[in-house]
């Protein structure tokens, strides 16, 4: 399966397109409820990760702690 | 039911300001008042705006004063 | 096997747990209705392939073990309503505790899925004992071999949706592993302790507040949140549902447009919600209601439980946004919302004081699951089907994408109290195409191209109900009419005040002054204006202009000068058309023509040349403006001609018919009272001047005229129809009503007394050619329901558009648009007015034009439009439309007056009154009637508001708006100073004035003004009615207008004589009537209101003058006469005043009986008929020859008698004064100085009674005897004989003497008069 490893960055780009933001304008560190995230989005980006880089989390997962620097780990991100 | 401006009345606030209206005139040289956010119907051209609601209510009356 | 007993019992301490908030709110919910189903939510999975029910039941054993949630049972305790700990039961089945799951193999039934589903649906009919518990309840049915469906049923208190998803998902997992034999694994699941603690952390938290406070401030202005059945209703034991789906191409392209406007498809649907229901409210603003999960960030994630909130979100849907701009507000709105979203749904309502209200804090709620659950059991895989998810208040929009590619399924829940099932079905249906239309759109478009039609609908609406066109000939208003007269020139055109004119003389004069108004100028395109009442005249001008080729513009003669010289110079007529010179409006320049001794003899009596087309103007009346000025809607020949052609094929005249012409010419129903009737030779009645107000005067016309066909407002129709006479106005064919909304009571009241009489309602402003819709009404008592304004009529097209300019489906309200032919062609002189008023047609043909009316209105499903208000500040009031704005503007421009609003009130049931409220003057130094004065110097009379009320300031709703609403209502309390009644007639008056108000009698004074009190022209028409019965005077309603307070009405009644008229000589009790006046004369004391009891029982078309003696006032040659022949010629000088010469009619009571035949005599000797000498009770002079004169004791009996009462125990005068005031005597109102004059009176008669010497009366006598036994024996008629040359016909009435002026004795008597004066009628 060709897949590409999912990156800080990455999540932040395609977590600010899924709010319709500037990526500048995303934290890292901060609940991303605040920002607008809901759980349509996050299953839509857990649709996108699991399909392109073949991410294994659920959605309680990620749910649990809305923020990018927690999902890290549990998206498989490297450090 | 709330009655806010229509279509054909003057925008309140700010808006009153906006090109939110259009002057039509059809073949009998009669004139329509107009919202800008619909295409006029057929038979009618358009020959004033997207203006302001005053400035459109203006042109009519300089219309009908030369006609 | 081990007993499988729950490892997590002792989860919940044995005192159990608070409730959460969220399952507070549920626990209330159910309080109200213990019994209630509502509460439940259930479930069914469909699972597709082999199930071991046994291992099945295990998993569920192992779940509900997992789930603290499953195993609490709710009760109220000392501390509140608590959940308390629950042991499941086994599975014995005699264990009356067993755990809740049930097992049915449904395949030998003939259906066995529908059979499942009632089963399910009978489930789901059942009420949880909160107290008793399990709250929740499972079953498997089997429904084919490797089929089976897993249904749930569990209290909403203490499970969401998401527990839901949770419980499913773990049972899968579980039963998945048992079947492989493998340990399922620990429990994923969280603590409900945890739920609890979280919850009362945040209840006291920092967090807690400041989303309170978010909330309020969102809220503060108190928006009104409409939903889509227009009304609340208490939440209903079951809900209905239509499900839908949308197929997976419209779903991917719903994905697609949300991914380009940045956004997720549940928000696109949102917005297509707001859109829909914003349109079909005819509203901009709308609050949706949007369940939320609430566990982002939270341990409520992994914990099954009932957590979920509803948050409102507010939306501003304006036609000129986008789509893609909605979507953001909706997207920015969620977010925003979102912040503050553990802050409950049930605490924002009681902050905003919503509970119990039946007030709304959301319309429609839209709830969008996104999950599915793709669960397999042991391999086998399933579908989830929603089948309860929880109660519905009014309509909940449940969304789920099933994530198996077949796209999304939508639910339509509603609550059976609003929303029929059928209903629920079109809602869905339109939704889903708006969807599609939003799909295949260009987000970036404005909302406005969007409308909420199906397309089915838009035909409808738009081409099936408006399918009116009908070929006419291009006649005018005037070419019939001649062509008319030229077929029928004998027959009867014109009915006034008995003159009648034929078809071939009106033409004529019409003729003749036509000519001469072309000379002067009136042309096709030219205005004539008319300031003529009724009158044949006015018919002859009418016709006279239209004949020139001219259009007609009406001055209502009842306007203030002001308001016609401002018409006339707006206008610039060629020239003015008057009566008399004074109603030439002055001033104004315009050349006069004035009928009055205006001599067209030599013009030509044959019809003018004109080159008249159906474009040119007919006739400009003039309407309310809501800027202040008023302004002429001109109405061209071929508009109303089409109008009239299409009333005659509907409704068709022929020569028999006569229609009556009431209304003011410058109304424009009476465009068609004047000219349809001499298009097709029947023949116009025409009211008198101020008849159309008069009810009596109505129903007497009609009947007397033989009236076919007439108009009222519907209003005056109930005024009409409680009038005595309108039930025998049985000649009528057809009533028209238009004007105002027509209320079903008013039908139903009509069909009672008019059952055999149609009635039409007919709808249309001025601006269309007088109507352009009309209704034949159903008057049978049975119909019910809102009269309809109807359908179109012909070549015209009626539009409900909404906000965009969309047309509305029916039953969606929307404002009314008209075209068609029957437009008029422009507001005069004022272009831009015109132009937003009359603007482009979208729906006609190419360049065509539209009205809009800015009435609120909906089509029925048959094609009938229903009237439901305005969107404006228009009101009609009694049928006369009237711009608040207009009335607004005049009151501001008051010196001192800083604000103004005026108002119409209802604050008594069906009387209307217009009320104005000022901010400036201080209160005490307002005068009311000074500023109303001078609004009636230039507003017409039902324009001037009836209270003015002075503010400090004017009441703001929250968002700083003038709140309407909490204007005060206008003190009413009568003052009741100023004077007392002084006579039985101002007393009488102020009674009557109290009783049609609905006040103490004691509160109205003789001061206080009809209308200032509050009165109405409605109570009016009462009050005339009331004095009519009561007084017998025959009053004219206009009266009321001139003389509005009792003082002066008694004068009025007096024939302005001044107040003490009625002590004058001749006394004119009744003074209308056509046949020869009854003279009645005073008995002892000298007054003849004894006498007032006969105007009740007579007929009403008898006139009655009562002679009194002189000495009651103290007129300075008055003296007291010295014998009874001075008396009797001092009277006989008195009526020849009224009645020059005879036959004379004369009646008297006691000693008046004596005066009448003395009266008689003299009569006669000066050479006078009489042809009724009627006497009461009355004997000769020489019957008392010998009686001792009286003194003041037998005075004061005389009195007592003349008030109607025997003497008892009075001694004094004082005593009978007390006698008299005690039983309600008008006789005790009389002043001392008339008191002692009375006195006199009696004694002095008493001594002219016993020196009067008879002659003989050559006639017949009519006699009344009081035939009760009395002390004076003796009396008797046959004491006459020698005095009368005739027959003494004699009437013995069983009672005694006094009693023969009052009821029932006077019945009789007047039973036997009649009969008398109408053979004398003869």
């Amino acid at each position: 399966m060709a897949t590409s490893t999912l990156t800080v960055e990455q999540i932040r780009a395609d977590v600010a397109d899924a709010l319709g933001e500037d990526i500048a304008d995303i934290p890292v560190d901060e609940n991303l409820v605040d920002y607008g995230l809901d759980s349509v989005r996050i299953m839509a980006l857990l649709e996108r990760w699991r399909r392109d880089h073949g991410a294994d989390a659920t959605f309680v997962d990620l749910a649990e702690q809305p923020a990018i620097e927690a999902w890290a780990p549990l998206l498989g991100v490297t450090a | 039911m709330t009655a806010g401006p229509g279509p054909f009345d003057q925008p309140t606030g700010e808006r009153g300001q906006a090109p939110t209206h259009l002057v039509l005139r059809n073949m009998r040289a009669e004139h329509s008042l107009w919202p800008a956010h619909t295409p006029g119907p057929e038979g009618w051209r358009v020959t004033h705006g997207p203006a302001p609601y005053e400035e459109c209510a203006a042109h009519i009356e300089g219309a009908a004063a030369t006609a | 096997m081990t007993a499988l007993l729950e490892p997590a019992t002792e989860a919940l301490p044995v005192a159990g747990l608070p409730l959460t908030a969220a399952q507070s709110g549920m626990w209330f919910a159910q309080a109200l209705d213990p019994q209630s189903p509502a509460q439940n939510t259930a479930e069914c999975i469909e699972i597709h392939g082999p199930v071991e029910p046994r291992l099945f039941a295990r998993a569920l054993r192992r779940v509900a073990g997992e789930a603290d949630a499953l195993r609490v049972r709710l009760a109220e305790t000392a501390e509140g309503p608590r959940q308390l700990p629950l042991a499941l039961g086994s599975d014995d089945p005699a264990d009356p505790a067993r755990f809740p799951f049930e097992e049915y193999d449904l395949r030998g039934a003939a259906d066995p899925d529908a059979t499942a589903r009632a089963r399910m649906r009978e489930d789901l009919a059942r009420p949880f004992d909160l107290a008793a518990g399990p709250l929740f309840q499972h079953a498997l049915f089997r429904v084919a071999d490797e089929r089976r469906l897993w249904f749930q049923r569990v209290h909403h208190a203490v499970m969401d949706g998401f527990g839901y998803s949770l419980l499913a998902r773990r049972t899968a997992e579980v039963y998945t592993a048992l079947a492989a034999g493998d340990e399922p694994g620990p429990s994923p699941f969280g603590r409900l302790t945890d739920l609890v603690a979280e919850d009362a952390a945040y209840r006291s938290s920092q967090a807690y507040e400041t989303d309170r406070a978010h909330w309020n401030a969102a809220f503060a202005d108190r928006p009104e949140a409409v939903n889509l059945a227009g009304r609340t209703a208490l939440p209903s034991r079951t809900f209905h549902r239509r499900t839908a789906h949308i197929g997976a191409e419209l779903s991917d392209r719903l994905k697609e447009l949300a991914a380009g406007v940045r956004a997720t498809w549940p928000e696109v649907l949102i917005a297509a919600q707001a859109l829909y229901l914003s349109r079909a409210t005819h509203t901009e603003e709308v609050v949706l209601g949007l369940p939320m999960m609430g566990r982002m960030g939270s341990a409520a994630l992994r914990i099954p439980g009932m957590v979920m909130n509803v948050l409102p979100l507010r939306l501003t849907v304006a036609p000129h946004a986008t789509f893609a701009e909605l979507t953001r507000q909706v997207v920015l709105g969620i977010r925003a919302a979102r912040k503050h979203q553990r802050y409950r749904y049930e605490e924002i309502r009681r902050d905003l004081g919503l509970l119990g209200e039946g007030r709304a804090l959301v319309g429609p709620l839209v709830n969008v699951m996104p999950f599915d659950y793709g669960l397999t059991f042991a391999g086998a895989p399933s579908t989830a089907h929603n089948l309860s998810a929880g109660p519905v208040d009014d309509l909940t929009v449940n969304i789920y994408d099933r994530a198996d590619g077949s796209g999304l399924r939508i639910d339509h829940d509603g609550n059976p109290a609003l929303y029929k099932e059928h209903e629920l079905g079109v809602h869905q249906r339109r939704f889903l195409a708006l969807l599609a239309r939003i799909a295949a759109a260009d987000p970036h478009e404005p909302l406005a191209r969007h409308g909420i039609c199906t397309g089915a609908e838009r035909a409808l609406v738009l081409d099936e109900f408006n399918a009116t066109a009908r070929d006419v000939p291009p006649t005018t208003l005037i070419g019939p009419i001649e062509a008319q007269a030229a077929r029928t020139p004998d027959a009867p055109a014109l009915v006034f005040d008995g003159s009648t004119l034929t078809y071939g003389e009106l033409n004529a004069r019409a003729n003749r002054l036509a000519w001469h108004l072309a000379e002067l100028g009136v042309r096709p395109g030219a205005l004539a204006a008319v300031a003529v009442p009724r009158s044949l005249d006015l018919v002859v001008a009418l016709l006279a202009v239209a004949k020139a080729g001219g259009a007609y513009l009406p001055l209502d003669p009842d306007y203030p000068a002001e308001r016609l010289a401002h018409m006339v110079e707006d206008a610039r007529p060629a020239v003015v058309i008057a009566d008399t010179a004074a109603r030439v409006p002055a001033g104004v320049g315009v050349p006069a023509v004035v009928l009055q001794g205006l001599d067209v003899s030599g013009e030509l009596p044959v019809n003018p040349p004109r080159a008249l087309t159906p474009q040119h103007p007919a006739y400009v009346i003039y309407t309310s403006g809501s800027t202040g000025r008023p302004k002429g809607v001109v109405v061209p020949h071929g508009a109303i001609d089409n109008r009239l052609r299409w009333m005659q094929a509907e409704y068709p005249l022929g020569p028999g018919d006569r229609v009556l012409q009431k209304t003011p010419s410058g109304f424009d129903v009476s465009v068609w009272e004047f000219f349809w009737a001499l298009r097709v030779g029947a023949t116009i009645v025409m009211a008198a001047p101020g008849g159309h107000k008069d009810p009596a005067y109505l129903a007497r016309t009609i009947r007397e005229q033989a009236v076919t066909t007439c108009h009222f407002v519907p209003s005056m129709l109930q005024v009409f129809l409680a009038e005595p006479g309108a039930a025998d106005c049985t000649g009528l064919r057809r009533v028209f009503c238009s004007g105002e909304a027509l209320p079903r009571e008013t039908v139903q009241e009509f069909g009672r007394t008019l059952p055999e009489v149609e009635l039409h309602n007919l709808y249309g402003p001025t601006e269309a050619a007088v109507d352009v819709t009309y209704h034949p009404c159903d008057t049978r008592p049975a119909v019910a329901g809102p009269v309809p304004i109807g359908k179109p009529v012909w070549n015209t097209r009626l539009y409900v558009l909404d906000a965009a300019l969309q047309p509305c489906p029916p039953g969606v309200p929307g404002e009314l648009h008209l075209a068609g032919v029957q437009l008029a062609t422009a507001y005069l002189g004022r272009p831009a007015l015109t132009a937003s008023r009359f603007v482009a047609d979208p729906y006609g043909p190419a360049g065509s034009r539209m009205y809009r009316t800015g009435d609120l209105a909906r089509w029925t499903e048959h094609g009938e439009i229903e009237y439901l208000g305005r969107t404006d500040h228009q009101v009609k009031l009694r049928g006369l439309r009237i711009e608040l704005g207009e009335i607004e503007t005049e009151l501001a421009a008051r010196e001192g007056i800083t604000g103004a609003c005026v108002l119409v009130r209802e604050d008594r049931p069906g009387d209307q009154r217009l009320v104005g409220y000022v901010t400036g003057p201080h209160a005490e130094a307002f005068d009311a009637d000074a500023v109303r004065d001078r609004l009636a110097q230039t507003l017409p009379d039902y324009m001037v508001p009836g209270a003015l009320v002075v503010l400090d300031d004017f009441p703001l709703s929250p968002n700083g708006k003038l709140d309407r609403k909490a204007l005060p209502a206008p003190a009413q309390a009568a003052t009741g100073t100023g004077r007392a009644p002084r006579d039985p007639r101002e007393e009488t008056l102020t009674r009557l004035f109290a009783e049609v108000l609905g006040q103490d009698r004691l509160s109205v004074g003789m001061d206080d003004g009809f209308f200032d009190l509050g009165g109405t022209s409605l109570l009016a028409a009462r009050l005339v009615r009331r004095i009519r019965d009561t007084l017998g005077a025959d009053l004219a309603i206009g009266a009321l207008f001139q003389a509005q307070t009792p003082a002066a009405l008694a004068a009025q009644l007096d024939a302005g004589l001044g107040n003490d008229a009625v002590l004058r000589t001749l006394l004119p009790l009744r003074t209308a009537g056509s046949r020869t006046p009854l003279f009645v004369f005073h008995p002892a004391g000298g007054l003849s209101w004894c006498y007032s009891g006969l105007l009740a029982r007579l007929d009403p078309d008898q006139p009655v003058y009562g002679l009194q003696a002189r000495g009651l006032l103290a007129e300075a040659d008055a003296h007291l006469p010295a014998s009874m022949a001075e008396m009797a010629a001092d009277y006989v000088r008195e009526l020849r005043t009224v009645q020059p010469h005879g036959p004379y009619r004369l009646l008297g009571w006691s000693v008046g009986g004596v005066v009448a035949h003395t009266v008689a005599v003299l009569l006669q000797e000066a050479g006078e008929e009489v042809e009724l000498l009627s006497l009461l009770d009355a004997y000769p002079s020489d019957q008392w020859q010998d009686q001792a004169v009286p003194a003041e004791a037998d005075a004061l009996t005389a009195l007592l008698r003349m008030a109607g009462y025997e003497r008892t125990d009075e001694l004094t005068r004082d005593d009978v004064l007390a006698t008299l005031h005690r039983e309600g005597s008008a006789l005790a109102g009389l002043s001392d100085t008339t008191l002692t004059a009375v006195v006199d009176i009696v004694v002095n008669n008493a001594h002219l009674m016993r020196a009067h010497r008879h002659r003989r009366f050559d006639g017949d006598v009519l006699f009344f005897t009081a035939a009760a036994p009395r002390p004076e024996h003796w009396l008797t008629p046959d004491s006459w004989r020698p005095y009368i040359g005739g027959t003494l016909t004699e009437h013995a009435i069983d009672c005694l003497h006094p009693h023969l002026t009052q009821a029932p004795h006077l019945d009789e008597i007047v039973d036997v008069l009649s009969r008398r004066l109408k053979e004398l009628d003869r």
